[in-house]
This record gives structure tokens, sequence and C-alpha cells, in this order.
């Protein structure tokens, strides 16, 4: 995972606390860039539970995931890339 | 996949030995070599994506297919990073060394020693990758060095749309293609499967199943399919034989014959994707009647039936695990054959199984054992006996193992040249227990089963 290396999706580098669809570089769907997210915690919580579910009509293609556990894992190892 | 395959379904690889006219007759619907598919790992697909290789495929290199690749198939080769400037192109080399344990009788190919050889199996480009939002391509050009030819190889342009079918996410799609099971996106039907490379140079069993293999670059057809919430997939195409002249255009043999009416094709399959771990189970067929020689008059049937399964086991990538197998049963109605006098009986019956687990460390380093083992009823006119590639009994029987090791060193993120090359250098070896019925002397010319253990060397980039 490297800062400004997208891939399908843009790059995850510092994503917790950023705001959604800030990447300049990055074409985001329309419907994340009305969204007005911010990549809390929380938010970040939610939109991997239930992607389809926080953004409506995004591009997304991860049907999500359920168990909460391995959500916290995932978010703290995210937060500790910056 | 040679020519999409190393070993191109109908045609003659023993380029030098001459063959009985029953087996001849035969030869379009049963290489005398190992069919194998055609292997591929397309850097044009990671530029497109900006993923790294391995992301799609196991050992960091094609075609081995993770569901995450499964579904960019799927999704007609579209997925992009949402930058332009993407050129679909790839191209592909495959060199070999192959050695038998005990010479042929003749040369193994038209520019060929009867052992120990060394050649270009493939130079290859490929239109592959995404052309507009929805429709995709996977298409090869292939240079035989064995052959000395330019052919058209596999081929496979697909419209994709995502929709919600029964209130679920769902990829729906058309395909059109000229090989029945390129188009499948798991590896356990003929076109996909293990071994991903093999020895052109090399004698294969009498006989196989007319969908592995028989069919490929010889037809055109087309087929829709659906994979719904991630779960069922399902296909129904159709095939006709392309005409003398367009197969000769397009650099293709014309070894099949006619096929009269349509040649339909049907699979269904269940994949669960458990993200680490996954597993599939499906049924597929094919039914097709063919006129050899393109003669008009009594015509083959063929009912082919299949069950496949597989796991992976993918944990975080650095060691993963898969496990494929297949089971073919062909009915055959001979009457073409029999009217010719290539076929002793009326009717006749192949059956197919393949079983193969591989292990990759590293997504670099690889190791798969594969068994393979052909059964059919003996038909004295189809399998005659004859020198090296003939059977005494007139089996077509043959079974045995693959052991291949494999080092990819690139297709990871941070790889040399990423996303631009890759690289594979491997060795294999296929043991024969049974050929062509017997394990001693079973071309009645005193060839053992164990005579044709090949060591196959190959190395294999694609850029």
């Amino acid at each position: 995972m490297k800062a400004g290396k997208n891939k399908k999706g843009p790059s995850l580098f510092g994503v917790v606390g950023r705001q959604g669809a800030s990447i300049a570089d990055f074409s985001y769907s329309d419907a994340l860039k009305q969204a007005g997210l911010s990549w809390t915690p929380e938010q970040l919580d939610a939109y991997i539970a239930h992607p389809k579910k926080v953004v409506a009509g995004g591009k997304m293609k991860y049907d999500g995931l359920d168990d909460a556990a391995a959500r916290a894992d995932l978010i703290a190892y995210l937060a500790s890339i910056h | 996949m040679a020519s999409k395959m190393l070993v191109r379904p109908g045609i003659q690889v023993f380029h030098g030995i001459s063959r009985s006219r029953s087996l001849q007759a035969l030869s379009a619907l049963t290489p005398f070599v190992l069919w194998v598919p055609t292997a591929h790992a397309l850097p044009s697909f990671a530029r497109q994506t900006g993923e790294e290789c391995a992301a799609c495929h196991v050992g960091g290199f094609g075609p081995q297919l993770t569901p995450h690749g499964s579904r960019f198939k799927l999704s007609g080769y579209t997925d992009t990073d949402g930058k332009g400037g993407k050129v679909p192109l790839s191209a592909m080399m495959v060199g070999s060394w192959t050695q038998t344990r005990k010479d042929l009788s003749e040369d193994a190919g038209p520019h060929d020693g009867p052992n120990d050889n060394a050649s270009l199996d493939q130079a290859a480009v490929f239109l592959a990758g995404r052309l507009s939002e929805k429709i995709g391509s996977f298409t090869q050009v292939t240079y035989s060095g064995v052959d000395e030819k330019l052919a058209l190889d596999n081929m496979d342009l697909r419209y994709a749309q995502p929709l919600t079918l029964a209130g679920k996410d769902s990829l729906v799609g058309v395909t059109v293609n000229n090989n029945p099971t390129v188009t499948d996106p798991f590896n356990t039907l003929p076109a996909w499967r293990f071994p991903y490379v093999s020895s052109e140079l090399a004698p294969g069993g009498a006989a196989s199943p007319l969908m592995v293999g028989g069919l490929g670059q010889q037809v055109m057809g087309a087929s829709v399919y659906a994979f719904w919430n991630d779960v069922l997939y399902a296909e129904l195409g159709g095939y006709h034989t392309l005409s003398h002249q367009s197969l000769r255009a397009l650099g293709a043999s014309d070894d099949l014959g006619n096929t009269p009416g349509l040649t339909d094709y049907w699979r269904l399959a269940y994949l669960n994707d458990q993200r680490k771990q996954n597993f599939t189970a499906g049924v597929f067929g094919l039914n097709s009647s063919v006129q050899p020689g393109r003669i008009d008059g009594p015509e083959n049937k063929y009912n082919d039936v299949g069950v496949d399964a597989s796991y992976q086991f993918l944990g975080t990538r650095q060691h993963i695990a898969s496990l494929y197998s297949s089971y073919i049963h062909e009915d055959q109605k001979l009457n073409a054959s029999f009217a010719n006098g290539d076929a002793a009986d009326r009717t006749g019956r192949l059956t197919e199984f393949v079983l193969n687990a591989s292990y990759y460390y590293d997504q670099t380093w690889g190791l798969t054992v594969g068994r393979f083992d052909t059964k059919g009823g003996r038909d004295a006119g189809l399998y005659a006996p004859g020198p090296d590639s003939g059977s005494r009994l007139a089996s077509p029987n043959t079974a045995g193992y693959i052991v291949q090791a494999d080092w990819s060193p690139w297709g990871k993120e941070d790889s040399w040249q990423a996303p631009w090359a890759n690289l594979r250098l491997g060795a294999q070896y296929v043991i024969y227990r049974r050929f062509n019925g017997a394990e001693d002397n079973y071309d009645g010319s005193g060839r053992n089963a164990s005579d044709n253990n090949t060591l196959f060397l190959f190395a294999w980039t694609s850029f």
C-alpha cells in the first residue's frame, strides 16, 4: 500500500480520517462524491460492513464483511498506515 | 495456452510420424498429445486495473484464477483504475526443451529430431482488456515455432452488464468466442485447467472427449451467461465450424470436419467464496454432430457430460493451496466413421478423469501434482497398432501423473518492471502408467508406456 498508488479503488494509505472522494486523480462515482463522507473509524466500519447500503450506486463491488472483529482489525491496520 | 494451447486440439503433433488410416480419421477429435490449455498471464490487465498479477492469479502468473480474477473475467475484462490511456495489448513467448525417456521412431516435428528438442512453442500477441465501458477482449494471435505458422488462437470478445436479479447483484453477459469452455471462470474445465503448458513434441494418448480441445479454433459461436449473487454461474452457448476458406484465412487447421446443425454447450456452477478460502462445484456438457472430412452423409454424434469441483485456500496469500478435479463422460455414435471404415463399431464411449493439486509459496514458488486417466471401449478401427502412437490392444486407455515445479519471480506489486513484464520458469515431468491400453509394448512395435515419460523445461514470459 503506497501513498498515491491507486488501483481499482483509491489508495488506502492514510484513509482513516480522510475526507471521502478526496484523491484528485481517482475517478470516484457520483454517488460517493455526493455522499459527503468522512472516513472516521465508525464510518469505515459501516461502509466495510455494507458498502452498497452506505453508498447506493457506488462503484464498490465488495459486498461487505459481516465479521465485526475482522472489521475492527482491518480498521486498526488501516489506521497504522499513514 | 499455446496457440492458446501449447498443444492444439486436432493438430497432429507427431508431424513426422505416419499414422494408421483409422487414427488419421480420428485425429480431428483426438489429439495425440496431452491437450493443454493456453496459459495466460497478461500484463495489459495489470496495467488496466492498477493491480498486481497476483491479485487475480495464483502464483503471480496466469491462468490460475482467484475469485477476484474470475469476477474480472465475467465483468468483460473491463474493470479499470479509472485512468485513461491504457492500451489493451500484451505479448507472450514460451520456449521449451523436451526429452522423452526413449527416442521416438521418427522425428517429433517437421523441424525437430526424434528427441531432445528445443523449440519456440509460441510467440503471441493479445488484444486483451477493456475496449469500452462494457466490452472487453481476450483475443490471441499466435506464431507456433513448431508448426512455423501464424494463426488466430483463443478469442473471447464479451459484453457484460451488472444488474439486479431477484434482488441480488448479478452480472450478465454475452461472449463471442471460438472454443467451448474458454469462457469459463474456473480452472477445472478443459480450456483453462492444468497443465497450463506442456510439450508440443511429446506423445499423448490416442483419444480424449471432443470438448477437450477438439473444437477449439475451428468453430465460432456465442454464449450468454449470468453470475448471480456471486454464487451461481450459468452459461449456454452454440457453435458451428467455420468454412474451410475461413479457417485457412485464419491460419487454423481444418481437421474437425463439418458440424451440421448447432453444437450446444452448457454450464452450471456454484461458488462459495469465503475470502480466505473458496470452493466450486458444477456440471457441464456439450453435444455435437460431426461430418469428418466435410463429407455429406452420415454423422458422428458426441454427447459429453461432466462434473467438476475445486477448493482453494488463499489465507493471507503467502501460502496458497488449490485442488481441482473434473470427470467427463462421452457417448459416441460413429455412423460416419463406421461408414468410412475408420471405426469398427457404430458406438463408442470415453471417460476422462483429471485431478490436480497445487501449492504456491509467497506467490512465487509453485509445486503441482496431477493425475489423468482416460478410458474408452476397444475399437480396432479407431485405435490400430502403429509405432509410437498406435495401440496393440485397440484401446485408448491412458493414465499417469504430472509433476511440475515452477518459479515466478515477478508479478507482484513491487516486482522488477511491474506491471510491464512477467516470467515463469518451470520443470514438468509426465509419467505414463498406461498408454493406449497397455503398460508394455502398447503400440505393437515394442514401445512401453514409460518410454513416453517426458521431461519438459520451459521459460514463459509475457509483457
